[in-house]
């Protein structure tokens, strides 16, 4: 005998037992799913605080003061300055006079132009 | 804050959720498409469902790893998810080429009183396993995808990257062939000719 052809309503039937035979995902998949979503996110999670927990005090005064090469260059100058102080090179006088008046080197009033020169020829 | 699987929030709202530290996201994220990613593998698997799993599993752990680089407007999770299902069983069924397909695993035999109906339901839906295991691979992903995931073309068409014109040629020569082989199994299963 020859069957009529199958009909889309028909062939749907089998769709709708099919969709209904969906297989129900297992507790245990649903937990080993959950458990990498929550290990995929703690690390995420940390990220940001992790620099933070390791910045102690002293981290943070090197980050203000703008890290090793600006500390190295202070120390530099530090130095620089300590050995000025105890030696105290002779060249250094003039121009301490020059910049500090009063110190026994220039006086304001030798800055000042004098007019003795024009009134003499007149 | 908690959101069900059928809350109006969107899949990629939770995505981002999830990526910003939502624990309860990713338990949403899990509810709505794990099941559906678990469907879709199965029936792409003939029907074995360990394997299924890992597919499922896979495919979500790859969708929590690219959750922090998500580019939102771009493509719907479900269908990256699908997408992402459909190429692990393609690895996996070209693996095992040649080896013969797993049975489906649920046995439809009920003995329960008034079981009839479930009976022949679950007749009708091993029947269908049956014949879209005979499917070209490409086809049977197709039909799965549009008539039993409820996937419409476009989204097809983007989980397999081809055109909907492709998918359509597709659905509608697996459908043709499975109503060929189901004519078959309509008299066993009861129902009437006419």
């Amino acid at each position: 005998m020859m069957m009529a052809e199958m009909r889309d309503d028909e062939l749907e039937l089998f769709f709708e037992a099919g969709r209904a035979a969906a297989p129900a995902p297992s507790e245990a998949l649903m937990e080993r799913v959950l458990a990498e979503a929550q290990a995929q996110q703690a690390p995420r999670a940390q990220t940001p605080a992790r620099p933070a927990a390791a910045r102690g005090a002293w981290a943070g005064l090197l980050a203000a003061l703008g890290g090793w090469p600006a500390v190295t260059a202070l120390a530099a100058v530090a130095v620089a300055g300590i050995w000025l102080g105890y030696a105290s090179p002779g060249e250094l006088d003039g121009l301490t006079a020059a910049l500090w008046p009063g110190q026994g080197g220039y006086d304001v009033v030798d800055m000042i132009p004098s007019y003795d020169g024009l009134l003499g020829e007149g | 804050m908690a959101f069900d699987a059928e809350s109006g929030i969107s899949d990629e709202a939770l995505l981002v959720l999830y990526a910003n530290g939502d624990a309860e996201a990713a338990r949403a994220l899990t509810q709505r498409l794990a099941p559906r990613v678990l469907g879709f593998a199965a029936r792409m698997l003939g029907g074995d469902l360990a394997e299924a799993e890992d597919v499922a599993q896979e495919a979500m752990l790859r969708l929590w790893r690219i959750a922090p680089e998500w580019r939102q407007g771009e493509a719907k999770v479900s269908t990256w998810v699908f997408r992402v299902a459909s190429n692990l069983c393609t690895d996996r069924l070209r693996k095992r080429r040649g080896v013969a397909l797993g049975e489906l695993g649920a046995d439809p035999a009920d003995d329960s009183p008034g079981a009839e109906a479930r009976l022949q339901a679950a007749s009708r839906a091993e029947a269908l396993e049956a014949a879209l295991q005979d499917l070209p691979e490409r086809q049977r992903q197709a039909v799965v995808l549009r008539h039993l995931e409820g996937l419409y073309n476009p989204e097809i068409a983007a989980v397999m990257e081809i055109s909907v014109e492709a998918v359509e040629s597709l659905t509608a020569r697996g459908k043709r062939a499975l109503a060929k082989a189901l004519t078959g199994r309509r008299a066993e299963l009861g129902y009437d000719d006419g």
